[in-house]
């Protein structure tokens, strides 16, 4: 079953960390295909991210690497980390230097790292813009299931072009602020005032 | 590349193979390890058997807390190979996240358990086991 | 409709694993990737050029900085966003939530939070400037900072935290951050480098100019995480509430 050059050994042993990217890829790109909710949909963008960051961060691999920072011989300021029993000279024999292909090999590759954490802060600021805007949705239409939302939406236009050939134009309802100030006038001086005014209608 | 050349299987290949054999210290250190292994199963398994909240939290809460710890603190001891500067701080920084944990853990146990009241969780009684219908949820 | 959502997801799965097959081996050096020589020469390069020896960091603050800069600016503008979406969104009225019971903060959980929160604003500190010599850097430093303030929030309540930590201050601060960012870049471009070309700073400052971008990438940082820190703050304040700014979690 795992003998070299099956379909199997490749996917399973060689080349493990495409076969979970690309699986976690797809639950995540089923999740925001396929699920009503919305923060459903929002999680699976999540665990999409995830298999992004993924495939990115195992591409940087290298076997027989340490992480991307200088060991002590080769770091520039690297004799504070050195012990103190090596002699005075050593302090002076290991400046900047750049190093050969043969050092190279020996660090992992930085630059997917980079771009990685760049992804992870980029996925943090829009995950709570989208949470912002599902709690808006929420507040305006009172769910957030994908269908409701889209019947609620339906009925609320529906309304909304009935009432505007009823009502005309220029009879708009008056801003909030005039409303508070209205209402501070009308406490302070005199009810026939207030009474006398329309009182507002439809607020939510 | 073969079964036995897997990505996970070089590493402990290596790791049986290539040192010598556990100092006195590191021995005690997979022990502990495994010991803290051990604790973390019972964590899961109570996760799952205990039949309400609070006996599940107790389960969660207490076993976590010393299983961690304890692997940790084996982790710790693994890692002086020899007696030198950098694993002495080594272990002291791992000695430093177990701190951590013991202060942390217990707390938000407390507080998940603390909701659980505030928010009319009855534990389990007696009355509740005889009943049949509360044996299935 | 279920069933027809597979068909992309499985015509998506079956491209992607056959392209895996000509993707390199697990973990070889020979990687189009690890081969490149944009980052052999970051490996190679970074401790003569900057002398930092976390290259993640110099490639980070110096050689992709205007990436970064930009970075920020999007936190930044989904912080901002945030604050405009939620704020007097309706809703100010306060609306018992079923799930919200009315209980004194926690005596036990306080305390350990009192002992802990000093602990994790040093640590954040210690991230955030030795970002240069170990793993760690603005961001982290930042979301940390930012934890500390969010923990103090959840174990008394929001308003405890914001007599702390303002919420028009996260405004200002993640301004602050991004401008002293640019304000670095700007610095070095006229003194006759490019834009956030940081070994010009050398001429004003009484270093070598590979010390100077070593010491202008802890300035950037600095600006990132503070950044981070106001926006983290001012994202779980908002969402929390519904942008009440009151009775939180």
């Amino acid at each position: 079953m795992f003998e070299d050059g099956t379909i199997i050994n490749e996917l399973l042993i060689e080349r493990l960390n495409y076969f979970i990217y690309v699986v976690l890829l797809l639950i995540g790109l089923h999740a925001m295909i396929a699920k009503k909710n919305l923060i459903k949909k929002l999680i699976g963008m999540s665990i999409f991210q995830t298999a992004i960051i993924l495939f990115y961060v195992s591409i940087g691999v290298k076997e027989g690497s340490t992480i991307p920072v200088y060991l002590p011989e080769h770091d520039p300021h690297g004799s504070h980390s050195v012990p103190s029993d090596t002699n005075e000279t050593s302090h002076f024999d290991h400046g900047p230097v750049i190093l050969d292909s043969s050092l190279v090999k020996g660090y992992a590759n930085p630059l997917p790292h980079v771009l990685m954490l760049t992804a992870i802060v980029v996925g943090v600021a829009t995950l709570g813009l989208a949470l912002a805007l599902c709690q808006r949705i929420y507040q305006g239409y009172g769910t957030i299931e994908e269908d409701e939302l889209l019947a609620k939406m339906e009925s609320r236009e529906i309304r909304s072009k009935t009432l505007s050939v009823q009502i005309p134009k220029d009879q708009k309802l008056p801003k909030k602020d005039e409303l508070k100030k209205e209402k501070s006038r009308s406490v302070s001086k005199s009810k026939t005032l207030s009474a006398s005014k329309p009182k507002p209608k439809g607020k939510k | 590349m073969s079964l036995d050349q897997t990505i996970f299987i070089p590493v402990l290949a290596e790791s049986l193979h290539t040192t010598t054999s556990p100092t006195p210290l590191q021995f005690f250190g997979i022990l502990l390890s495994l010991l803290g292994l051990f604790f973390f199963v019972g964590t899961a398994v109570g996760m799952i058997r205990f039949p309400d909240f609070y006996t599940r939290m107790h389960a969660a809460g207490k076993g976590d807390t010393l299983s961690t710890m304890l692997m940790l603190s084996g982790f710790g001891l693994v890692s002086m190979e020899d007696l030198s500067m950098g694993s002495w701080l080594l272990f002291f920084k791992i000695m430093g996240v177990v701190l951590f944990i013991f202060i942390t853990c217990p707390t938000s146990s407390h507080a998940l358990m603390r909701a659980a009241f505030e928010d009319d969780e009855m534990p389990m009684t007696e009355k509740d086991l005889k009943k049949p219908s509360a044996k299935k949820k | 409709m279920k069933l027809l959502s597979y068909i992309p997801v499985l015509v998506v799965g079956v491209l992607l694993l056959y392209a895996a097959k000509d993707f390199p081996e697990w973990g070889s050096p020979d990687a189009p990737a690890s081969k490149s020589p944009v980052s052999s020469h970051f490996i190679a390069n970074t401790g003569v050029d900057t002398e930092v020896p976390n290259m993640v960091t110099a490639v980070l603050a110096d050689y992709r900085g205007f990436d970064t800069m930009f970075e920020t600016v999007v936190v930044f503008i989904a912080g901002m966003a945030v604050l405009a979406i939620l704020k007097n969104s309706g809703r100010k009225k306060l609306v018992k939530r079923e799930f919200e019971v009315d209980a004194e903060p926690d005596l036990i959980v306080t305390n350990t939070v009192r002992l802990l929160v000093p602990v994790i604003q040093i640590f954040a500190f210690y991230v955030l400037a030795h970002g240069h010599v170990s793993p760690g850097g603005g961001f982290q430093g930042g979301v940390l900072m930012g934890a500390s303030f969010i923990l103090v929030a959840l174990s008394w309540d929001l308003e405890t935290a914001l007599i702390r930590f303002p919420l028009n201050w996260t405004t200002i601060l993640g301004g602050l951050g991004i401008f002293l960012y640019a304000g670095i870049g700007l610095l070095s471009m006229f003194l006759g480098g490019e834009f956030l070309d940081y070994s010009e700073l050398a001429n004003i400052f009484p270093v070598s100019r590979e010390m100077a971008r070593y010491h202008a990438m802890l300035g950037v940082e600095i600006g990132v995480g503070l950044t981070v820190t106001a926006i983290m703050f001012s994202l779980y304040a908002n969402l929390s509430t519904e942008g009440r700014l009151q009775r939180g979690l």
